[in-house]
């Protein structure tokens, strides 16, 4: 490792006095440069005498027996860079000797005493460390991140996946992607958000809303997706993986390269490509269910030790089939869907994608500014823009065909500023700014009905999060956060619409005019105020174990879709409306977590309760007879207040150097105030696994997983009946769209090592029994079975 | 060890920010109306032209938000029925969406389903044929036996898996129409 030198020495105490000539005293504190905590175990080493000390808790070493010479001290951790230095004890005693303890940082494992890598210190977070990510790097986001214990995922087919924490999904959580939050994946379970986990580091999930830096409105939490940050040293580094798997016949290529110097400025370039044709399930296949992805980044950063800019420039892009069996166009048609046990339109496997199909895309630019000059605060600048581009292909007919039916673009604009405090001492703040413009526009020629309308929104948000850490025992933290939330959007309705839905009275004000074809045009602005706030403690227990208490204050104003949705979803033969009046929900979140995060035995548990005060939700209303299509309406509503209580928890063990184990169990209960379930819950889930890992001589790893989800039991009846014709009579039948498929249990393997010494080798079998299951978070579970057995291999060269 | 000045570069920041987000207000602030959607290949409205052995032809027409009609045959007759599907949303330029079927007879099918009248429904010998010989059912003949009541359902079906099913579940495909009228024999 390059040696560098980094001497800030901030105070220079008094000279003590000049007493015998071998009998100074010499006393340093080894600080992480960065926070400003000291250093333990650091080794110091005198040149001279040949002597070696090591720190103490709070960073010191003191020397004794020092002569009026001057001495070369090298300083060294096991995290930092090693630090050469001359000092004369005669001129000086005491001296502080700043560490950079960056290249810790970076190393992604959750290391214990991991001080800078939490959000906040009194939440509990779980971390995807880069192992897992590697091995998801071919997955998609959603299916990476239900790793986590209490992340579920609500899917709509096996390509749109979307994470749920603690029972919610959507608004309800953000998606932190270097620096800034995702703004994308709002508009219900069939828009996934586009995201690339290829070139992640880490993936952090803050449990609780205790994380009021990136919005106050995350009742469930917050994932955040951070890249990998770079040493200063020559060098270049990289990745490249490639791979094949049976289920879908297809595969992926994946290459990261990074160029780093000396002086801290690195360069890099992402690029990754993924293909599947048909997925199938034990039974059959499931046409149409292909999808492709490329994704390209590329990065400029300068990492000095006081400071740290980067631009970075990323895009994704993403064809996915939606299964054809799902495609609908009446009740009847869904009615006969789930009447089937299999699906009734199965083709040979193909790599076609046909409609119904959605592509995305998404660009993001992003420039960020940090300044971490030791002792003073420090301040972080973050620019983005993000352009989502999504448009949603029907089956239709003649020159329509080609025509999206769905395509919404929408474009952000945020602006992040933050500082911290970094004095040493009991006290620290962050305070904050972030500002977002976003404009929305659907296109006119798709020849459907917007779902979304055009609309502008701008947010304005202030924030400040204290903390009290008197001891390292004991640490207590109280953030508050403002929104000021504008969304003014322009919107037709039909007039017999808006007629009988009641607007007329209270929102004419609102129509700018009437169009020729029996429309209003009208004009809605919408404010919003969102108060939020947060207070959390952590105490050390003892033995290693400490425990956490948050209590959140969470205020979410209704999202686009919430208020104006209009639209058939031909996939459930749904037609979703949204609903001007909806106010704004505020959730008030506790949650109580025990931790113990070192030695050989590891947990930690979490219980929450939340309590929703108008609870915004989307609910089957009845079905609407009088089209020439019949189809289930769905209306948001709010219900005046949700209660939500759950657990997670998790547990390793490690049993030799070898072998460990792992288990993890999440279980939510959600309900309306006369006791009610809500739609749409994870069921409890239970998953463990077991891991051989040798990394001498042949490195060998072997992985069995175990994931078992209970069938779940509270749910809302939304059935409706239909008509069949059956040999010339008529047939009424109750179609059960409300209870949820049978408890399902499914088995992983996984075997890793080394080629040529090279080249990382893992075969990777999911679903290794060939279970035939559904998923009740899955839209399309009254169409088809879950996909069945899956071997994956994949070959990665790390350079 | 270096440290720079950062003044120009937290400036330069500043700077370009509010720029940029001047350039966003003032860009965004005089935004045109959106366009109105003119909704495309909606059916409305369908119609039956159904003609006995005398030639007397009677219409039977269902518009969007109306009960069907009620369809009104003898006993032991046959009729030619011809259907029609169009989208009558102006009323000044009602579209024949039954052209495109019949240009994309490969990917339609109509099928009809009766319960408890006592009748037949067959293609008749001037229906649209697809590529593969097949009738698409827009021109039938209805063949009733005794005096009876019960319900007729019309399905327009889109990209039909099969074409030979005797049941809708085993025709596959989407269904553009599905639309019940009660049938009086008498």
């Amino acid at each position: 490792m390059t040696i560098l030198r980094f001497l800030f020495p901030l105070l220079l105490y008094s000279f003590l006095g000049y007493t015998q000539n071998c009998d100074f005293r010499f006393e340093g504190q080894v600080i992480d440069l960065h926070d400003n905590l000291p250093l333990d175990k650091a080794r110091v080493y005198v040149v001279e005498t040949q002597r070696e000390l090591t720190t103490n808790l709070q960073g010191i070493f003191v020397i004794g027996n020092l002569c009026d010479q001057s001495y070369t001290l090298l300083i060294d951790h096991p995290d930092c860079n090693p630090l050469t230095i001359n000092i004369s004890p005669a001129f000086s005693s005491e001296k502080k000797f700043y560490l950079e303890h960056h290249i810790n940082a970076l190393e992604e494992i959750i290391i214990t005493d991991n001080k800078e890598k939490s959000e906040n210190k009194t939440g509990i977070e779980r971390t995807l460390s880069s192992d897992e990510i590697d091995r998801y790097r071919s997955q998609n986001f959603g299916d990476a991140m239900a790793q986590l214990s209490g992340v579920s995922k609500i899917k709509t087919g096996n390509n749109i996946v979307k994470p749920v924490i603690h029972g919610v999904s959507g608004s309800r959580i953000s998606i932190v992607n270097n620096g800034v939050r995702l703004q994308d994946h709002e508009w219900g379970a069939d828009h996934a958000p586009s995201i690339d986990i290829s070139g992640a580091k880490q993936v952090q999930l803050i449990k609780g809303a205790t994380a009021l830096r990136y919005g106050g409105d995350a009742i469930g939490g917050i994932l955040k997706i951070s890249p990998q940050k770079y040493a200063r040293i020559d060098s270049l580094m990289g990745v490249i993986s490639t791979g094949y798997q049976d289920n879908g016949r297809g595969g992926f290529l994946i290459s990261n390269v990074v160029k780093t110097y000396q002086g801290g400025s690195h360069l890099g370039i992402n690029t990754s490509l993924k293909k599947l044709g048909d997925l199938s399930s034990p039974e059959y296949e499931l046409t149409n269910t292909g999808n492709r992805e490329q994704n390209f980044g590329l990065f400029f950063g300068r990492n000095t030790i006081t400071q740290e800019w980067k631009i970075a420039y990323s895009f994704f892009n993403k064809q996915v089939g939606i299964l054809s069996s799902a495609h609908l166009g009446t009740l009847g048609d869904l009615a006969r869907a789930i009447k089937s046990d299999v699906p009734l339109v199965r083709k040979p496997f193909s790599y076609t994608i046909n409609s119904p199909r959605q592509t995305t895309s998404h660009h993001n630019i992003t420039a960020q500014y940090k300044n971490q000059n030791p002792g003073k605060l420090h301040w972080e600048m973050v620019y983005s823009f993000q352009s989502n581009q999504r448009k949603e292909f029907d089956v239709r007919r003649g020159q329509l065909s080609d025509q999206a039916a769905l395509d919404i673009q929408l474009q952000s604009h945020d602006f992040q500023f933050d500082l911290e405090s970094k004095q040493a001492g009991s006290w620290k703040w962050k305070a904050g700014l972030t500002a977002q413009i976003q404009d929305n526009f659907s296109d006119p020629d798709t020849g459907v009905r917007r779902l979304i309308p055009d609309y502008i929104r701008s947010k304005l948000g202030v924030y400040s999060i204290s903390e009290y850490t008197p001891s390292n025992n004991f640490t207590a933290e109280l953030g508050v956060r403002y929104d000021y939330d504008y969304l003014d959007a322009q919107k037709y309705y039909r007039i017999d619409d808006w007629i009988s839905r009641g607007y007329d009275a209270k929102y004419q004000s609102t129509i700018i005019s009437t169009t020729p074809n029996s429309n209003y045009l009208t004009e809605q602005i919408k404010k919003y105020g969102n108060f939020s706030g947060s207070f959390g403690l952590k105490q050390y227990l003892g033995n290693e174990i400490f425990a956490f208490l948050n209590l959140g204050l969470i205020t979410r104003s209704p999202n686009p879709s919430e208020l104006f949705s209009d639209g058939l979803h031909h996939a459930l033969a749904t037609i979703e409306r949204g609903e001007l009046s909806l106010t704004q929900e505020q959730a008030f979140k506790r949650l109580l977590s025990i931790e113990k995060k070192n030695g050989f035995f590891k947990f930690a548990l979490s219980a929450y309760m939340t309590d929703i005060k108008d609870y915004i939700f989307l609910l089957p209303t009845g079905v609407d007879a009088t089209r020439s299509i019949s189809a289930i309406v769905s209306e948001y509503q709010q219900a005046p207040k949700v209660n939500m209580r759950g657990f997670d928890a998790d547990l390793s063990i490690q049993f030799s150097d070898q072998l460990s184990y792992k288990a993890a169990a999440a279980w939510v209960e959600v309900e309306e105030e006369d006791g009610t379930p809500l739609i749409d819950i994870p069921p409890f889930n239970f998953s463990h696994s077991l891991v051989f890992k040798q990394t001498k001589k042949t490195p060998l790893e072997i992985l069995l997983t175990s994931n078992h989800v209970s069938k779940q039991n509270r749910y809302p009846e939304v059935n409706f009946e239909y008509n069949f014709f059956e040999n010339g009579v008529i047939k009424t039948e109750l179609i059960d769209v409300s209870t949820p498929p049978d408890a399902y249990h499914i088995l992983g393997l996984e075997v890793g090592t080394q080629l040529f010494n090279r080249i990382d080798t893992r075969v990777v079998i999911d679903n290794l029994t060939n279970v035939t299951y559904r998923n009740y978070l899955n839209r399309l579970r009254y169409f088809a079975a879950e996909t069945g057995r899956s071997i994956r291999v994949e070959f990665t060269y790390l350079f | 060890m270096k440290i720079q000045s950062k003044e120009p570069i937290l400036m330069h920041w500043f700077k370009s920010i509010t720029v940029i987000l001047l350039i966003i207000i003032t860009t965004n602030c005089d935004k045109q109306p959106p366009e109105e959607i003119n909704e495309e290949e909606v059916i409305n409205r369908v119609t039956l032209v159904l003609s006995d052995d005398t030639n007397q032809s009677e219409t039977i027409t269902w518009n969007l938000g109306e009960n069907s009609p009620t369809i009104n045959l003898s006993p032991n007759s046959t009729y030619q029925a011809t259907v029609s599907f169009y989208d009558a949303t102006d009323p000044t330029d009602i579209d024949n969406i039954t052209t495109e079927v019949i240009n994309e007879s490969d990917e339609h099918f109509v099928f009809y389903e009766v319960a408890t009248a006592a009748m037949s429904i067959a293609s008749a010998s001037n229906d649209i044929i697809d590529t593969q010989g097949i009738g698409i059912n827009i021109k039938t003949q209805w063949t009733t036996s005794s005096a009876s009541q019960g319900t007729l359902r019309i399905y327009l079906i889109h990209e039909p898996s099969s074409k030979t099913g005797s049941t809708r579940s085993a025709l596959g495909g989407a269904s553009d129409v599905e639309l019940d009228f009660p049938i009086i024999i008498q």
